[in-house]
């Protein structure tokens, strides 16, 4: 693809992206909120009332990727961190502690941040322990595996009977995914790889499949910034879609 | 005007990272890759803190079971002895072997049990409880048969196999990517829109 191809795809998506944002933004500043379709969070919502009623524990780890660092991951860890969010929201007014871990020392300070800002939403701010959230190895090839055996400690250990895992995983997933399996705890987890989505289909209660995974957080907020972003989405797809309908069309036509 | 400033600089460094990509020219963009590796090293400090946080209150609270404890204990251990053997740097022979005998192997182990997990994994997603699982049993069974070298005998089931592999499989990760490209892109449009505020508490 040519320079001023690659300038032009980009101005359009950004130049469009952007007005329809800001339209959709507008409109549900106004209250019309869009309906949407389910995603599979029963599960999870009913294990937290469970840990609720238990005194048990939920594990949320945004992936083992980090934010605007070498190896990517940013917009994945950012829906990771979305979905900690919402996770501690509905945790904590519920009474259960969350424990977060992170493989980034760049998303720890955010993800404590994060976690203090729920419990306080969420109207006990008391709540709130800095040990809660934790970094257990970096995010390289190696940390990695350093990383999954300390979430594994914690599912072991930490008496977690539910487990979301939304963020940018790799091989390792499936070390912590199994171990949860394995005990019988309830898993949330997403992707947009799809060879650990794979992993993941086959040891989650749930899995958030690509796109999903970005539209976590507008299900578990309820905020309108993120429901206008969801519309944006939607209206891309519809757009690529008939484009590459038209195109074959088109190149069936032309021979 | 806690979160003016902070977005306003977002807002620039998203801009300033994507004229550079449109235009093919390099003025900034590199250097604030750079700075966000420099943040990196620092915030391993944290990183280090919260280790010793979380572990040593452990370590000194008696309320947790005695294997935590210990295994806590190990790890401070550890910490120590790692940090102490870094200070003449990462590329001497004591840290050089520390890396490659004790923390790769270790690294190894780990992933080692990959196998017998991908294993049970695997059974548990075949066993036919549904039409779905009944799918995707035929379907493995299809791509296990074409793998292996007796499958060189059946051309049928090699077709087949790549068949299943180019076309349903294949439409099925175009269609997951190009959704996570577009969840990724509304995330990078919040960024420089300003509403993505999460990273600013």
């Amino acid at each position: 693809m040519g320079d001023i191809e690659r300038m032009v795809g980009v101005l359009l998506v950004f130049t469009m992206g952007g007005a329809l944002y800001a339209y959709y933004r507008l409109r549900t500043r106004y209250g019309r909120l869009p309906d949407l379709r389910p995603l599979p969070l029963k599960s999870l919502r009913r294990a937290i009332k469970r840990a609720a009623e238990a005194g048990t524990t939920v594990h949320v780890s945004p992936g083992v990727g980090g934010l605007g660092e070498p190896g990517g991951g940013t917009a994945e860890t950012l829906a990771g961190l979305t979905a900690l969010e919402g996770v501690a929201r509905e945790a904590n007014a519920a009474g259960v502690r969350v424990i977060a871990t992170t493989a980034s020392p760049i998303v720890l300070p955010i993800a404590q941040a994060t976690l203090e800002q729920a419990c306080t939403a969420s109207g006990y701010p008391e709540e709130y322990d800095p040990s809660d959230v934790r970094f257990l190895a970096g995010n390289t090839a190696t940390g990695r595996a350093a990383y999954a055996a300390g979430v594994v400690e914690i599912l072991h250990h930490e008496d977690v009977s539910a487990n979301v895992m939304v963020g940018q995983f790799a091989d390792e997933y499936l070390l912590m995914g199994e171990v949860g399996a394995q005990r019988g705890i309830t898993q949330l987890a997403g992707s947009n790889d799809p060879s650990v989505l794979a992993f993941m289909v086959a040891s989650a209660d749930d899995t958030l499949i690509g796109e999903e995974m970005y539209a976590l957080g507008a299900y578990l907020s309820k905020d309108p910034v993120q429901i206008a972003g969801l519309q944006v989405q939607d209206w891309a797809r519809i757009l690529i879609v008939g484009a590459i309908v038209i195109l074959v069309i088109v190149r069936a036509l032309i021979g | 005007m806690r979160y003016l400033i902070p977005t306003i600089i977002a807002i620039l460094a998203g801009l300033i990272v994507l004229a550079e990509f449109l235009l093919g020219v390099e003025v900034m963009g590199q250097k604030l890759l750079d700075w966000v590796v420099i943040l990196a090293a620092f915030a391993v400090f944290l990183g280090l803190v919260n280790v010793l946080r979380v572990h040593g209150t452990r370590l000194v609270r008696r309320t947790a079971p005695f294997l935590d404890r210990f295994y806590s204990f190990i790890l401070l251990v550890t910490v120590i002895i790692v940090l102490v053997i870094g200070i003449g740097g990462s590329q001497t022979p004591l840290m050089s072997w520390t890396y490659h005998y004790v923390y790769v192997p270790l690294s190894a182990t780990m992933f080692s049990l990959l196998a017998f997990y991908v294993a049970s994994a695997a059974y548990r997603v075949l066993r036919l409880r549904s039409g779905e699982a009944a799918v995707m049993l035929v379907v493995g069974l299809v791509i296990l048969l074409g793998q292996i070298p007796m499958g060189s005998d059946w051309p049928v089931l090699q077709d087949l196999r790549e068949w299943v592999l180019s076309v349903p499989a294949l439409a099925g990760i175009r269609g997951i990517i190009i959704g996570a490209a577009l969840g990724a892109i509304t995330t990078g449009l919040r960024v420089l829109l300003g509403l993505e505020r999460r990273f600013l508490l």
